[in-house]
């Protein structure tokens, strides 16, 4: 490896504002702010090197520093070309935290980012891996093994991730415990969620201005963050409709009154397309060439496989009308308006899942990290854990307070009747909320 | 009594030789003198084409950088580097040859800064230019009086000295 720089951001005269939209987010991710005062004076992330590969924004910046409070050395770099916020990744380098990240990365100079994580300044590799979406834990994996049997465990963010993780597991390659963070009730159910139906319509207004109301709209993939997309679309006054492969949440979706039906059904009357399978090929090159004039493509699911962005280039003529907005002339002349090249359209056109909604998600990770840093007896190789089902209750607990809400405590006898404890946890592991 | 010596009245006023021939040096003087002018005129022409050319080839370099792929916001007062992939596609990294180490992956061609009017100094002037703009930034803070600067000229590199004269 080359002689590796302190940092790389893409100006580091950001830091000020930086600096400023950190200290504006802590008051909105109480969850983290709490885990500073819980355990930032036993600090027990002492003597974990953590390697972290998730979108360089603000409130990472916030996750990165409790991290530090808590004990850790950390490095980072950024899981999507595009969702690095310029001014979070200066604040973190001025603070000498090495980060590795600016908007609008090469997919070269996006590993070359991870790379530099995983060694740190004492020349000693990372024992810890904090990941969003897999792409560092398979680098790990593939091209460091040499690294892995010093490595406690990892922390996985994201669903795609985790259906990786299980895969891994599954096949018998994955050599480290990982910790599902993803399917915490206080991460998918809410970061995926709610994060989604603030962040999709702030992506695809700040890059083109559309008019949602009265449009047609697709959203392939009713998950949790299909769910999201669909319902802040329909809230703006869109004509939703669903395309999915999983007859209960196609219910689902018909339940909340959205159409659902095939691409090949609506392919030429909708305006604006979504998806949000974590899947591959979902929109095609036969697909874009039945589109209707000028109709907005956008994809909010982790990786850009979902579209055939590939085709695209090589067929049509770009026009980047800014960055991440291009507009693309298909063979036959008509125009469509591609976000963020296919990739996160929230994070590429916007900055994201608001900041409170990321406390939830980011307190799962801290707790993970800790769980897994301070038990490693706890945790096999090769196996993929949830956190349990206590610290999911806890973490939602104290998001409660900042928004003012009073909690109604189980009496004695109620607890009794229930045949649950008075402080929970309170549901079963196969409730689904 | 007039010193006819001093006051050089020994040849005859009338003589018509003589004064054909003044009339005829004042004739070639003019002629000297204009012709001295047209040709400083003409060479600054000379220079101002070259200038001007030399303006052209520059504005045309930055036009072509500036259409060079980038994924990223490009920001004035950075430097970024140039890369040729196998197709001839030249695009903006942020990461030198040296970040890269021994996995760069495409062909590095050269570094640029962009300065503030958005047009690119080559690595090689990286100095010169900045010099420039230090000095400039000194007329404008009023640290500096215009009359004692040295500047260099951008385009041909030369020295050049302003003075009161000019």
């Amino acid at each position: 490896m080359s002689q590796k720089p302190k940092y790389k951001v893409a100006d580091i005269s950001l830091a000020d504002f930086g600096r400023k939209e950190i200290e504006i987010a802590q008051n909105e991710m109480p969850g983290l702010m709490k885990m500073r005062r819980k355990y930032g004076e036993s600090k027990p992330l002492k003597g974990a090197r953590i390697a972290g590969c998730l979108h360089m924004t603000i409130q990472t910046a916030v996750l990165m520093e409790t991290l530090i409070e808590l004990g850790a050395e950390v490095q980072w770099s950024s899981c999507n070309i595009f969702s690095t916020q310029d001014h979070a990744a200066a604040a973190m380098a001025a603070k000498g935290i090495p980060v590795y990240a600016w908007k609008g990365e090469t997919d070269d100079e996006y590993i070359w980012c991870i790379e530099q994580t995983l060694v740190f300044a004492n020349g000693e590799p990372l024992n810890m891996i904090l990941d969003d979406g897999g792409d560092l834990t398979n680098l790990v994996h593939q091209k460091y093994p040499q690294f892995i049997p010093g490595i406690r465990g990892l922390t996985e963010e994201t669903t795609t991730g985790v259906h990786n993780l299980y895969k891994m597991a599954k096949h018998g390659n994955l050599l480290m415990p990982a910790v599902n963070i993803n399917d915490s009730v206080t991460k998918s159910k809410f970061d995926n969620l709610y994060g989604c139906r603030e962040s999709l319509i702030d992506g695809i207004k700040r890059a083109t201005d559309v008019m949602i109301a009265g449009k047609t709209c697709a959203v392939f993939g009713f998950g949790d963050v299909g769910k999201g997309c669909a319902t802040a679309l329909k809230s703006q006054g869109a004509i939703v409709k669903v395309a999915e492969i999983d007859p209960i949440n196609a219910l689902q979706a018909l339940m909340q009154g959205m159409e659902v039906t095939t691409i090949d059904d609506i392919i030429s009357t909708t305006h604006i397309f979504v998806t949000a399978t974590g899947c591959a090929d979902i929109i095609t090159a036969e697909h874009f060439m039945k589109m209707r004039e000028d109709a907005i493509v956008c994809n909010i699911g982790h990786f850009d496989c979902e579209l055939q962005v590939k085709w695209l280039l090589d067929n049509c003529e770009r026009d980047t009308i800014k960055p991440q907005v291009d507009r693309f002339t298909l063979p036959n002349g008509r125009h469509i308006i591609l976000l963020a090249e296919g990739r996160l359209v929230n994070l590429g056109c916007a900055t994201g899942h608001p900041s409170f909604v990321m406390s939830n998600s980011f307190t799962n990770q801290v707790l993970g990290q800790i769980d897994i840093w301070t038990n490693p007896d706890k945790y096999e190789k090769g196996k993929v854990y949830l956190l349990p089902k206590k610290l999911d209750e806890e973490v939602a607990a104290v998001h409660l307070d900042h928004l003012g809400a009073k909690l109604t405590k189980l009496t004695a006898s109620q607890a009794e009747y229930l045949d649950i404890p008075v402080e929970g946890p309170f549901k079963s592991d196969i409730y689904r909320y | 009594m007039v010193n006819p010596n001093k006051v050089r009245k020994r040849h005859d006023p009338m003589d018509l030789v003589v004064l054909a021939r003044e009339v005829q040096r004042g004739d070639d003087m003019v002629n000297a003198g204009a012709s001295h002018k047209l040709m400083l005129i003409a060479d600054q022409i000379r220079h101002l084409q070259m200038q001007a050319r030399e303006v052209l080839k520059v504005a045309k370099r930055d036009k072509q950088l500036h259409y060079a792929q980038c994924n990223f916001v490009k920001r004035p007062g950075k430097i970024y580097y140039l890369y040729e992939k196998p197709d001839g596609t030249t695009y903006f990294s942020m990461l030198s040859p040296e970040e890269w180490g021994t996995g760069c992956p495409h062909e590095f061609i050269e570094s640029y800064r962009l300065e503030h009017d958005l047009t690119w100094t080559v690595s090689h002037e990286f100095e010169k230019r900045a010099a420039q703009y230090a000095a400039i930034d000194h007329i404008i803070t009023g640290k500096r009086e215009i009359p004692l600067l040295d500047w260099v000229d951008s385009v041909s590199g030369d020295k050049n000295t302003i003075t009161d004269a000019e």
